[in-house]
């Protein structure tokens, strides 16, 4: 058996499929492809496939990461073309690294940080795209959302059955404007995992809110560009040298 | 004229809606082509949901025939949710095609799917979404044509006024050949009315605006009156003979979400003999034709290759009546467990089988047993002529039981013609029996589950019930009390009902003639849709689209008609004849059974169009003529 990482991007309309959905086809591929997968044991057996940090439904990703067991060892340039020709329009494989057999920690659990981009759909909604494209404005509102202390958002909680109240703030680790871009665009690093998560849709919401802006989430484009570890030494390295 | 991409406008809303997978085309074996490159556009519509839709076997079947046709491009077309709708009416965006979006109104011809007479107010929505006149008589010559085909097109008239042309029967030929005539209309100019007539000469084809139906006083049909006299007088349905001979698609559409049937499946034969008296396919989809062993393991192991699927499953009328279906069961069981793919075997006797493998089956996904008795006594079953005696059940069960199934499925029906209470408590009965079996086991006290299923009888079209009258709403729902009493008396039995409603609304449309239609267009302009979605159905509704267009519901569904009365739909011939149904019609009623005809052939009417290869069989075997031949053709 050996573990592997494979990166892979979900563009277009792909960004419509769930989770689920990507497990499943990724179930089908290796089984078109050929590749046998390692199944859990057990009553119901499933393949031992594990994605890391689940993307909201309608994003786009420049930089997901599946790991999987296989029964054999194989060639990780070889598993990468048979796989490739299997992949629906919207979904390519970028990358895939081995994991060491014994490695204790998923992938998944290991991130920790997330790079978006969020892209004005210009065509949809002109007024929109006129507030944003506004650089000079964006940029001075942007300076002060920052410079504040704290950044509170409320939501309302089902387990609590009450709105809880959450410091965003330690949670932006950078969040700026693209330059020289056609469509306003926006960067940020987000904390992501177990030690702190924003979704970058909660953090243009509150931003617009702030900045007096008009903001309508289907108006814009949001891709997850990467997403990272931390790793011993703290120093913060794309997942896909991760290496379990 | 290039066509119009819709992508953006449909990418905008993707976002706001639930299920936004099955707007988006491009799965696995879709087909993407350049439309503006086709000769000809066809637009499947199916008038139901996208995860209804793409469990049908019959739409892959479809979209791959069309698609390996010269200068086709189809696409599919599907029933928008209720949430995508209201966005779409809101926004101006039309309805689009599941492909490349573009709007269904620049298709050049459309291809509905009749699977349930519930899905037709969908096919109004549908239209009216894409902006194209809901009648045929007011599509202008730059409008789609619009054609349909399916069970429900074997009684056309509801939807006569709404459909350009119907394809009667097995589709792959006849879907290539009107299909050709579209393109040829396009090279030669034809006008829409010439192209009419020129496709009902094409065997199978029905141009219902090319007859008008005439009714007496007392407002029956008495014969559909010709308007072009080269219309042909009836039209025969289509067959294709040889199953081997047509193409099967390989590389079937694997959707991105989780669909209703989400599986390989390959289709065994089509057909059945078994001659139940309340079944339309039984009767529209004889004679039996087999798929060769060898075809059938070919696909199965081609679509496994091309789609990655976990789970396969086999589909046909009355699976286990295959001619050699152990042999080949077992073979596919180990194509299936060297590819760590499951089988799944609906439909099936197990008396088929040899306890070996049985054995080995149910080492597969126990998905539970299912039986469909559908009457409660001896004598009803003999009126439906179901050939399954009590003690088949029961040793059936017991079978089950061994071979470790927790859970089994019984289905009933209620209202069939001649019908007392005591057939009514022989469904509780039999439930019982089934249960006290399986609680004398001790290992099984309190798992074993028996499920009855009762759904309400509806007379079809082309079968021999054809003329009874159904149970009225009230009776229906009487009948349900008393059982769901008797049951309640019985342990570890759970029942399932189906509401006496939407029954009488298929039983109007079922046997109703081209005065019905209006009915379903004031429905529709009410806001009826998805009437097969209980949270949609809207029964106040349609009694008041009855009432306002003059159309008495019940002179369809509970009126039994004359043994000499025209019927609506024989303008239609389905290849088994009305003697032969009155025939068995007759014996029903004195609760006479006739034998499945591989026993001998009891003279259908089929041999009037083909050489019967179920007949061909019976004769080489020597099986002398039944006693009881109901009729000679
Ligand atoms: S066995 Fe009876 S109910 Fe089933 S398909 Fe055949 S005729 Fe119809
Ligand atoms: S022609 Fe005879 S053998 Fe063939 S389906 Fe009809 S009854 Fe059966």
């Amino acid at each position: 058996m050996a573990r592997y990482l494979l990166k892979f991007t979900k563009t277009g309309n792909l960004r419509f499929i769930s989770h689920l959905d990507v497990l499943r086809l990724f179930q089908r591929a290796f089984k078109r492809a050929e590749i046998k997968l390692n199944y859990s044991q057990g009553f119901n057996p499933h393949a031992k496939i594990g994605f890391a940090h689940p993307l909201s439904l309608g994003f786009e990703s420049r930089a997901e990461y599946m790991d999987f067991e296989t029964a054999f060892d194989n060639d990780t340039a070889e598993l990468l073309e048979k796989l490739n020709g299997q992949m629906p329009e919207g979904m390519s494989l970028t990358g895939c690294t081995s994991l060491k057999e014994t490695g204790r920690t998923a992938a998944a659990a290991a991130v920790t940080h997330a790079d978006y981009r969020v892209v004005c759909r210009s065509a949809v909604d002109e007024e929109e795209t006129a507030v944003w494209n506004e650089r000079e404005r964006v940029k001075r509102a942007l300076d002060s959302f920052l410079g504040q202390g704290s950044i509170i958002t409320t939501k309302y909680s089902k387990k609590k059955r009450r709105d809880v109240e959450t410091d965003i703030r330690p949670s932006i680790i950078s969040f700026e404007q693209s330059e020289g871009t056609d469509s306003p665009e926006l960067r940020m690093r987000l904390l992501t995992g177990s030690n702190g998560n924003l979704n970058p849709q909660v953090l243009m919401t509150e931003f617009a809110k702030y900045a007096g802006k008009r903001f309508h989430p289907q108006n814009w484009i949001f891709v997850r560009e990467e997403i990272y570890f931390t790793d011993r030494s703290g120093e913060v390295r794309p997942l896909n040298e991760f290496e379990g | 004229m290039k066509m119009t991409d819709l992508t953006e406008k449909v990418e905008t809303l993707l976002a706001q809606v639930d299920k936004p997978a099955s707007y988006m085309g491009g799965e696995w074996g879709s087909v993407m082509r350049d439309e503006n490159e086709a000769e000809l556009n066809y637009g499947f519509c199916f008038p139901d949901k996208y995860e209804i839709g793409m469990s049908y076997l019959g739409l892959q079947i479809i979209y791959h025939v069309l698609n390996e046709t010269e200068g086709v491009y189809c696409q599919r077309v599907f029933a928008p949710g209720s949430d995508m709708e209201a966005l779409m009416r809101e926004t101006g965006l039309p309805l689009f095609t599941e492909e490349k979006k573009n709007p269904v109104s620049q298709m050049d011809v459309l291809g509905f799917t009749l699977q349930y007479e519930l899905s037709f107010t969908n096919i109004l929505n549908m239209l009216d979404l894409a902006g194209i006149p809901l009648k045929s008589c007011d599509r202008g010559e730059e409008d789609p044509l619009v054609c349909a085909g399916g069970n429900c097109s074997y009684n056309p008239e509801p939807l006569a006024d709404f459909i350009d042309f119907y394809m009667i029967g097995d589709g792959e030929d006849v879907l290539v050949e009107t299909a050709q005539l579209m393109i040829e209309r396009k090279r030669m100019g034809y006008s829409r009315r010439e192209l009419l007539e020129k496709l009902c000469q094409v065997p199978g084809v029905y141009v219902p605006s090319l007859y008008e139906p005439e009714y007496d006083e007392t407002g029956r049909m008495t014969g559909h009156r010709k308007l072009f006299p080269d219309a042909p007088d009836t039209v025969v349905k289509r067959m294709i003979m040889d199953m081997d001979s047509v193409s099967y698609p390989l590389n079937p559409i694997v959707p991105f979400m989780d669909v209703v049937h989400d599986r390989s499946v390959i289709e065994l034969f089509r057909g059945c003999t078994r001659g139940c008296r309340f079944c339309q396919a039984g009767i529209i989809c004889r004679p039996i034709r087999e798929r060769s062993a060898e075809k059938v393991k070919e696909y199965a192991e081609a679509q496994l290759k091309n789609t990655g699927y976990d789970e396969m499953s086999l589909l046909s009328l009355s699976t286990s009546d295959y001619s050699k279906i152990e042999p080949l069961v077992t073979d596919l069981m180990s194509m299936c467990r060297s590819r760590e793919t499951g089988l799944s075997l609906p439909s099936m006797r197990l008396d088929s089988f040899s306890p070996r493998v049985l054995d080995e089956i149910s080492t597969f996904r126990k998905t539970g047993l299912t039986f469909a008795p559908e009457a409660g006594t001896q004598r009803m079953r003999d009126v439906i002529n179901k050939n399954i005696s009590e003690e088949d059940i029961l040793s059936a069960t017991k079978q089950a039981i061994e071979l470790g199934y927790n859970n089994i499925k019984l289905y009933f029906m209620i209202g069939l013609p001649g019908e007392t209470d005591e057939d009514i408590a022989g469904i509780a009965d039999i439930a019982g029996k089934i249960s006290w079996i399986a609680r004398k086991d001790p290992e099984r006290r309190g798992k074993f589950n028996v499920t009855v299923s009762v759904s309400n009888f509806v007379p079809k079209a082309d079968t021999p019930f054809q003329w009874a009258g159904q149970n009225t709403p009230e009776e229906f729902d009487r009948k349900h009390y008393l059982l769901r009493d008797l049951l309640k008396k019985k342990k570890g039995v759970s029942y399932q009902y189906h509401g006496s409603d939407t029954s009488f609304l298929e039983a109007v449309f079922a046997r109703g003639d081209r005065r019905t239609g209006k009915s379903i267009l004031r429905a529709f302009e009410l806001g009826c849709k998805f009437d097969s979605w209980s949270e949609s159905f809207d029964y106040g509704k349609w009694l008041q689209a009855f009432e306002e267009t003059g159309v008495d519901p019940t002179f369809y569904s509970q009126r039994t008609r004359d043994r000499d009365e025209y019927l609506p739909w024989e303008i239609i011939d389905c290849g088994v004849t009305k003697k032969y149904m009155l025939a068995e019609y007759d014996r029903a009623m004195a609760a006479t059974v006739t034998h499945d005809c591989r026993e001998g052939c009891t003279g259908c009417g089929l041999r009037r169009f083909v050489e019967c290869p179920v007949y061909e069989k019976v004769k080489l075997s020597d099986v002398s003529a039944p006693e009881h031949a109901p009729s000679e053709m």
